[in-house]
């Protein structure tokens, strides 16, 4: 499943479609997450609560946690089974290898007019094993793991300002990119 | 009234503030804004209406972060009105699940037999969800900032500290309530507190 969808987002992405991305998440209690979902994190950072999260999205449903280890922001996916179907860990944009960063950033310059990076993450797949060895970055399986990037860039196009999520692949080609529901600021701003 | 009562130590003054804030994006990044407010404040156990301010904004984006208005205000103050100036510059951005924003604000006040206050004001404001890591619609959050400002009326300098903080509710993202307290402390010509309750509804269309 997870395959068709990559497939659909990549035909998608290279017809020129860029579709509008739903996401709402909400708390949970560990209680009600799936055991394997829970019995991972307990092996990733034996000791620590973690704060859980249920995520509704375009791609289907997921639990999610976030939490802070060694100085990493760590996000954590797992489908409604409990099976893990990601790591990802905030990074900075300039922390991507030289050659991927230049060809993501020529590719968002080809898109945009003017454009600011939001949030960049690394997203690592594989098997449990090798994902679990991400606990601790020194000693990690890296060179057995998928690695893709993940951007959102707030960006001006046509003339008007949007947010949007991009997915590069390892070398830096764009896979996928979808439009986010731009942020409303009214409220702070006046 | 009497329901909203506030108590304060050493306070000046304790009151109501409610607000309608309405937004209209326009082309070219460029948006309007119209925001009525009113001040409902309490003495001696009954509430009057000290007065109400009635504003028009033009806003401009002038990049992708950053926003500039200019408008006008006009305060109803018995039977006065007071006509004030408005320039305004905003920087928005988020950091993980915080919105923030920066705003620099000079606003001119020209009210008759006296003389014009000048005033300049910097203000911080955060918003955070209260479910999950992003907010969606029908989702509680919490605003909470601080504005500082400077001013001058005939070379007599003010200084006022304000703290303000909001349980707010999105109904959709273009439709937004927030319930909160007010605090302003004013440090010069002379010390004075005050404390309000305020309702503001964001509306965009």
């Amino acid at each position: 499943m997870r395959y068709i969808l990559f497939l659909l987002s990549f035909v998608y992405s290279f017809s020129g479609i860029s579709q509008v991305k739903f996401e709402k998440e909400r708390r949970v209690k560990s209680v009600e997450v799936p055991l394997a979902a829970f019995n991972f994190i307990q092996e990733f950072i034996p000791g620590r609560k973690v704060k859980w999260f249920y995520e509704e999205g375009t791609f289907g449903n997921s639990y999610e946690t976030k939490f802070k280890q060694d100085g990493f922001r760590y996000s954590i996916e797992f489908d409604t089974t409990g099976k893990i179907q990601d790591v990802e860990i905030i990074i900075q944009i300039d922390e991507i290898e030289g050659y991927i960063y230049e060809k993501i950033k020529n590719t968002l310059n080809d898109i945009f007019e003017k454009y600011s990076i939001q949030k960049s993450q690394i997203q690592y797949v594989g098997n449990v094993y090798d994902l679990l060895s991400l606990n601790d970055l020194k000693k990690a399986h890296i060179q057995q793991l998928g690695v893709a990037y993940e951007l959102v860039v707030k960006g001006k196009l046509e003339g008007k300002v949007k947010l949007i999520e991009f997915n590069f692949s390892q070398t830096g080609d764009l896979i996928q990119q979808s439009e986010l529901q731009l942020q409303n600021f009214d409220n702070l701003e006046y | 009234m009497t329901c909203f009562s506030l108590q304060v130590i050493g306070q000046n003054s304790v009151g109501v503030l409610p607000a309608i804030n309405l937004n209209k994006s326009l082309s070219k990044g460029y948006s309007l804004n119209f925001k009525n407010e009113y001040r409902l404040s309490a003495k001696d156990g009954s509430s009057y209406l000290e007065l109400s301010d009635l504003s028009c904004m033009l806003g401009k984006k002038i990049g992708i972060n950053h926003h500039l208005s200019v408008g006008l205000l006009s305060r109803f103050e018995g039977s006065l009105i007071i006509p004030r100036s408005i320039f305004q510059y905003t920087y928005l951005h988020k950091v993980a699940r915080f919105k923030i924003a920066y705003r620099l604000v000079s606003d001119q006040t020209f009210e008759q037999n006296n003389s014009a206050l000048f005033r300049y004001r910097f203000r911080v404001m955060g918003e955070i969800p209260l479910s999950g890591q992003e907010l969606n619609k029908k989702e509680f959050y919490l605003k909470v900032g601080n504005e500082y400002l400077n001013g001058w009326e005939a070379k007599v300098h003010s200084f006022e500290i304000r703290g303000i903080s909001a349980l707010g509710y999105e109904f959709t993202p273009k439709n937004k309530l927030e319930v909160g307290l007010d605090y302003r402390y004013r440090v010069n010509p002379t010390s004075r507190s005050t404390a309000w309750l305020n309702f503001c509804w964001y509306l965009k269309f």
